[in-house]
């Protein structure tokens, strides 16, 4: 077990604000768009789908069906966004607990102490797994709770 | 621990379904323009599958688009290939006559 180890793992992993402000607007505005983009072909499929209804009366079948698709969509969606703000506040929350661990260490003594003592081999578990399971299993497991 | 899980490449049945979606609507959307392009009376020749039809083919024809897509994330940015590819796709079934 070394201090650079948990060092490295307790940096905060913030990619999003090295990017300069012009990046991140320029990422925002496509998303936005994207989403105007989604928003105008769902909206005009269902507007012709009920347009059709008028001439074929069975469309409104496929009207209802296509209503309930939208909003399994829009459940997954929040299903997915749900997940990954969870994970990402229980991270926090494990990394904040490193790094007050850290400081503590910091604080009682140097390296030497470091190898007898017991919470900071558990610390070092922890960041081991955090690792393996992050690098293991990318989304499919760790989403599905 | 750069990034997200959301983030990352991976298949999930949230994934999956919200991809699957998006690519019907894309695909229904490519079958059912000419009731709008040529509002307010459709065109006269245009003739318009069943419901069952639409919807049977657009599922069908989407579980290709999932193949491919149902690894990506589920953001707007993300749906709107899903749904270009459905999209596509229809329109490549009616260049080779195959859409009923």
């Amino acid at each position: 077990m070394s201090i650079e180890s948990i060092a490295q793992a307790t940096a905060k992993p913030t990619p999003t604000e090295a990017w300069p402000l012009f990046w991140r607007y320029y990422r925002r505005l496509v998303d936005v768009l994207s989403l105007a983009g989604l928003a105008g072909m769902v909206g005009i499929t269902l507007y012709c789908l009920e347009v059709r209804a008028h001439y074929e009366r069975s469309y409104a079948a496929a009207f209802l069906i296509a209503l309930l698709g939208l909003i399994v969509m829009l459940l997954a969606w929040a299903q997915q966004a749900i997940a990954a703000r969870d994970l990402a506040s229980w991270r926090d929350m494990v990394e904040w607990q490193i790094r007050a661990a850290h400081r503590k260490i910091a604080q009682r003594g140097g390296e030497s102490e470091l190898h007898d003592q017991y919470f900071e081999c558990l610390i070092d578990t922890l960041i081991a797994d955090m690792h393996s399971g992050v690098d293991a299993a990318p989304a499919g497991e760790q989403e599905g709770r | 621990m750069t990034k997200l899980p959301s983030d990352q490449l991976g298949e999930s049945w949230a994934r999956f379904l919200a991809h699957w979606i998006a690519s019907c609507f894309g695909f229904m959307l490519n079958r059912l323009l000419p009731l709008v392009l040529e509002w307010p009376a459709p065109v006269a020749h245009a003739i318009f599958p069943r419901w069952w039809m639409l919807l049977g083919s657009a599922g069908l024809a989407s579980l290709l688009t999932v193949v491919f897509n149902a690894n990506l994330p589920v953001t707007a940015r993300e749906l709107m290939k899903s749904a270009a590819m459905g999209f596509a796709i229809c329109a490549i079934l009616q260049i080779f006559g195959l859409n009923g």
